[in-house]
């Protein structure tokens, strides 16, 4: 599974409608209701934030080496597949793309494949009478997620080495060897510590982002199998993080504050952002949450008179809407009203 | 705080740390500090001076706050400490979440141990909740840091002084594996507290020193020869991430058995834990790396430390080469220079001090929000720090203070390259070259000396075990894995 045909694919998807970076948004996930939308209308929301930590100048190397290559040609912005590039890729199998689903699983397969690593390595550490050791991740949350697992099974360790065992041998003899043994090389325990992607790929002389499909892939088969039969995979499910949730992880801190009673200045300062920063903050929970109370920021009796700007103007661009306006109303108090009226929330 | 009888602090060792004895100087430190007087001490590195203060800390009623300057450190010092299963530590540092940050300080209770960056100290929060607790000692790790004549000058180190008196004057123990004699009287003096002098010699006598000089282009060729005939735990020190990460992949290329792998700031967290785990762990036998790495890794038989480039000051390369040898056994410390590595370390001031045009725009213009297109952190810290220094002064006073200042940082960093270059080219004995500048009088060495007296890297004949083969994970797949990791052998 190459990282190049999959963009080469993907470009075939998107040719003369959308731009190069559209796919690059795709891959990242970005949180734009121009990409998700577009994730749909084009049938590749399968791929929608695979490939979370992409940078941009990697991803430009590889659009790079597709054009040197002759398989594609980019003109005003789109890219379009030339006749070789066509031939390459209906050469090619695609459909072991498929068994990716961004979609559903681009906000849970991160926490999943570290709860994974760092509850394979404390079990194996146990199993060797080994209890003091260095986790593999470092993250505070999945380390409580573990340890509580831990307790529930009141520390019987070797039970829960067994059933980790069992529940993974048979997950894994589902998917492809190829897969299972990239993602296992990974994983750390008594006495070995794991590969990282990069050394992988060295290794098997592929580029980093090659091995990065296969370890996501391999992470969205086991999540597909054990969601299917929870009862089959009681201890691998209990590493799910139940997460709908639609709020950037630095938004969601700003609603946790303020829902602990702190003011929009309180969190800027205890957070050392800007308070721009911080407002964003609540357009974006304005956007997404119902439970989200905004007459806390505007009265209603503001919050009328933008809507009614907003339903003259007929636009949802800013600065006529605030030309309407008293001038004491300012942008934040207009994306805010703006922002209700989304009616797409959870 | 009274003292406690002896036998006390060495049942405390073994019970805590597991170690029957201390070592050279520790005792000394930690009844100095019992006692109540502020300290300020030099230990070699890699010679338990965390102990000093860990162990105080944890016997003691209050709390205590270690400053570090480097907050991989600080994380790794905890990750360690609790590892050991010593678990009442915590940190407080800029990579946490303000919600996590808040979680350590409602249960500050919890803790003996509070590792902190100075930035986190200078917070009105922060200082406000540790104020009302009682603070058995404030520590200051890599106190050179406080010294505008040391390595790795930070503005909020000067500003510890105040944090100090706010928290009621706690004993403080200011730690340095690399202070000159006046870096020590300026960490006193920026302090202004009277301190108690523990000056330990910071050389470590297993270490053999040596230069080698090549060609500009032929450097590569040199570092593979070296490592064609050295066998043995070896780290590579780079001042350029990218040029440790090319040649990792050269020396890989060339010495398939060997297991090599790169280390630098710009690689992502869990990566980084993977490779420095994989290091202690003695998966890895070569390590290319920048400074990023290293601080708080303790692993006993690094045998042999390479610097492709040559570092900015003395004191980051005794600290560097300082990894080597931990357990006792000889080791090597070798220095590849090609004519013109200085300009590296020259260029790279330019991108930590502000130029004049740079202070004047600063001074001048409102850039509020913007700042950042036009200068780096590093110098914006630097002028901010210099304008509120200033505050009383008239702008074209203040201006001129500021260049002179930042004119005068230029000139402390340029010497210390030139001191470095000087060192390097000189044919005296390197031991006394590196070491003069900080004790009266060099330690013998143990085994060969330097280049310049006994050493001659070709009759090295070391007696350390050869690498065990290569394991090919390449072979192996996942079934065999999952039985190594979930089945007891």
């Amino acid at each position: 599974m190459h990282y190049r045909e999959l963009l080469l694919f993907l470009f075939k998807k998107l040719e003369h409608e959308r731009s190069v970076n559209a796919v690059f948004h795709l891959l990242k996930g970005k949180k734009s209701a121009q990409t998700l939308q577009d994730a749909y209308l084009f049938q590749i929301e399968n791929f929608y934030g695979i490939d979370r930590k992409l940078k941009k100048t990697t991803f430009n190397n590889h659009v790079k080496d597709l054009i040197e290559n002759h398989y594609i040609q980019v003109a005003n912005d789109q890219a379009l597949l030339t006749e070789q590039g066509d031939q390459y890729l209906s050469g090619k199998r695609l459909q072991s793309y498929y068994q990716m689903k961004g979609h559903k699983y681009h906000q849970i397969d991160r926490e999943f494949k570290q709860g994974l690593f760092l509850l394979i390595q404390t079990v194996s550490m146990l199993i060797h009478e080994e209890n003091k050791f260095i986790p593999i991740v470092d993250q505070s949350y999945i380390q409580a997620k573990v340890r509580e697992l831990l307790r529930d099974y009141s520390m019987q360790f070797d039970t829960i080495a067994e059933q980790l065992y069992g529940e993974l041998h048979t997950v894994l003899s589902t998917i492809d060897d190829c897969l299972a043994t990239v993602l296992l090389k990974q994983c750390s325990g008594y006495d070995r510590v794991g590969m990282s992607e990069q050394q992988i790929a060295d290794e098997e002389n592929v580029y980093k982002e090659d091995l990065h499909l296969q370890s996501i892939a391999a992470i969205h088969n086991i999540l597909e199998t054990i969601t299917e039969h929870p009862e089959q995979y009681s201890l691998l499910t209990r590493l799910i993080w139940k997460k709908t949730n639609r709020l950037t992880a630095s938004a969601q801190e700003t609603f946790d504050l303020y829902q602990a009673g702190h003011t929009l200045d309180e969190i800027a300062s205890l957070r050392q952002l800007k308070v721009s920063t911080i407002q964003d903050h609540f357009v974006e929970i304005a956007t997404h949450k119902k439970n989200f109370n905004i007459y806390s920021f505007i009265s209603e009796q503001v919050l009328d008179q933008i809507q009614e700007a907003i339903q003259n103007t007929s636009t949802r661009k800013l600065k006529p809407i605030k030309e309407r306006l008293h001038e004491e109303i300012d942008y934040f108090h207009i994306r805010l009203a703006i922002a209700t009226m989304n009616d797409d929330k959870e | 705080m009274n003292s406690t009888a002896p036998h006390d602090i060495e049942h405390a060792l073994i019970k805590l740390f597991g170690y029957k004895q201390f070592r050279f100087g520790q005792r000394e430190i930690i009844e100095s500090i019992r006692n109540g007087n502020h300290t300020l001490a030099t230990l070699p590195t890699g010679s338990g001076k965390s102990i000093c203060y860990q162990l105080p800390a944890l016997i003691g009623e209050g709390l205590t706050i270690v400053v570090s300057p480097l907050i991989s450190l600080m994380i790794d010092q905890v990750k360690l400490l609790k590892a050991q299963g010593i678990k009442r530590v915590a940190s407080l540092n800029s990579m946490m979440s303000a919600k996590q940050k808040l979680a350590v300080m409602n249960q500050l209770g919890a803790y003996k141990l509070l590792y902190c960056s100075p930035e986190m100290l200078q917070q009105e929060q922060v200082q406000q909740v540790l104020s009302n607790k009682k603070i058995d000692y404030f520590v200051i790790d890599e106190a050179h840091c406080i010294s505008q004549w040391g390595h790795e000058f930070r503005p909020d180190f000067l500003r510890l002084k105040d944090v100090i008196k706010k928290f009621n004057n706690p004993t403080v123990l200011a730690l340095s594996a690399t202070a000159t004699p006046s870096i020590r009287q300026d960490i006193i003096k920026q302090l202004e507290l009277p301190m108690k002098q523990l000056i330990y010699p910071i050389d470590r006598p297993n270490i053999t020193f040596s230069v080698d000089e090549v060609i500009p282009n032929r450097k590569d060729e040199r570092l593979i020869e070296l490592i064609e005939q050295k066998s043995i735990p070896t780290m590579i020190y780079f001042s350029s991430r990218k040029v440790s990460e090319s040649i990792s992949r050269l020396l890989q290329t060339k010495f398939p058995d060997r297991r090599v792998a790169y280390y630098h700031g710009g690689m992502e967290q869990d990566e980084r834990l993977l490779i420095q785990q994989q290091f202690m762990n003695n998966q890895l036998d070569i390590i290319c790396c920048t400074s990023a790495f290293g601080m708080g890794v303790n692993k006993s038989n690094i045998r042999l430390v390479i610097h492709y480039h040559m570092p900015a000051t003395i004191e980051s390369f005794i600290q560097e080469v300082g990894r080597a040898g931990r357990d006792g056994e000889q080791s090597v410390s070798i220095l590849l220079y090609a004519p013109g590595d200085e300009f590296l370390p020259f260029q790279l001031i330019q991108t930590e001090l502000p130029t004049e045009d740079e202070v004047n725009l600063f001074l001048r213009e409102n850039l509020n929000g913007q700042l950042e297109d036009y200068l780096n952190e590093t110098k914006i810290r630097f002028l901010e720090l210099q304008t509120e220094q200033h505050q009383q002064l008239h702008q074209d006073d203040r201006r001129r203070e500021i260049i002179q200042y930042r004119d005068e940082r230029e000139r402390i960093k340029q010497q210390s390259i030139f001191k470095l270059v000087d060192w390097i080219k000189s044919a005296t004995c390197r031991r006394v070259g590196l070491f003069y500048h900080f004790q009266k009088e060099v330690t013998k060495a143990q085994y060969e000396c330097c280049d310049s007296c006994d050493f001659r890297l070709e009759n090295w004949r070391h007696t350390f075990e050869s690498y065990q083969k290569k394991e090919r994970s390449i072979q192996k797949n996942w079934k065999a894995l999952l039985d190594e990791l979930l089945i007891r052998g």
